[in-house]
């Protein structure tokens, strides 16, 4: 039996930003060759960094089912609300789950952004 | 402050960081920085913006698919919603961005900026990135 490859597409995710009194972020992905119609459930979570060199999740999300593209309609939200005004570096983590297919276990990571908000 | 806003746009690039790391074309990171334009000056940031690009398979082959002038365009326009865009109809945060500009000594309001152009530019490096990634 021939094992069917995962189909490709691509995870995105805006980098983490601040609004109001919130740290948040969004994800969305972008159907490359699998079936059309294909939805998937998009998860997000926002991790701040800390000094022993860890990443700590403040806050996640999730939107299902969700179509490939872009628009309002199409994102998955996490938000966390800022305890602090310290200057500490966030990014995000977004997992795309392919609803009825196989994906490949691989997890999006945004680029770091340094923002005004600590969340303690 | 006597310059007059003109007009508002967001400048999307694509620095040059694939390829840091162990992992060549395992990701691209896009930035997207929104300014408003003045009669006369220098243009004002309003917001720092910008997105990453993962593919699932096939690493650099999938970005190749994946990165159209189109779908760019889409996904400024996606990073640029207001975050409350789940349950609003706006395309910009008005309010916010009529709030940073008063904060640095700019009369406008929501209404105003809604009225004026707003553009979506996309730098050179980005233009010649896309151009060869079609080629």
């Amino acid at each position: 039996m021939v094992a069917l490859a995962p189909c490709a597409f691509v995870t995105d995710g805006d980098y983490v930003h601040k609004t109001g009194n919130d740290a948040t972020g969004h994800g969305w992905w972008i159907n490359i060759n699998c079936a059309s119609g294909t939805r998937a459930t998009v998860k997000i979570w926002l991790e701040e960094y800390y000094s022993d060199g860890s990443w700590r999740v403040k806050g996640s999300g999730s939107k299902s089912p969700v179509y490939s593209g872009s628009g309002s309609a199409n994102r998955a939200n996490a938000r966390a609300t800022c305890q602090s005004s310290a200057v500490v570096s966030w990014r995000s983590r977004i997992d795309v789950d392919l609803i009825g297919q196989v994906d490949s276990p691989e997890q999006a990571v945004t680029a770091v952004r340094e923002l005004p908000c600590a969340v303690n | 402050m006597t310059a007059r806003i003109i007009a508002l746009y967001a400048l999307c690039d694509l620095p040059p960081t694939e390829g840091v790391g162990a992992n060549p074309g395992s990701r691209l990171d896009f930035t997207v920085n929104e300014f408003a334009e003045l009669s006369e000056g220098q243009p004002v940031l309003l917001r720092e913006l910008g997105w990453t690009s993962v593919p699932s398979t096939g690493g650099a082959a999938t970005l190749a698919l994946y990165l159209t002038e189109d779908r760019v365009l889409d996904n400024v326009r996606n990073v640029v919603l207001p975050d409350d865009g789940e349950t609003s109809n706006d395309e910009h945060p008005w309010h916010d961005m009529a709030a940073t500009l008063t904060e640095q000594g700019f009369s406008t309001t929501a209404g105003e900026l809604r009225d004026l152009p707003y553009k979506i530019m996309l730098t050179p490096r980005l233009r010649a990135r896309l151009s060869a990634s079609k080629a």
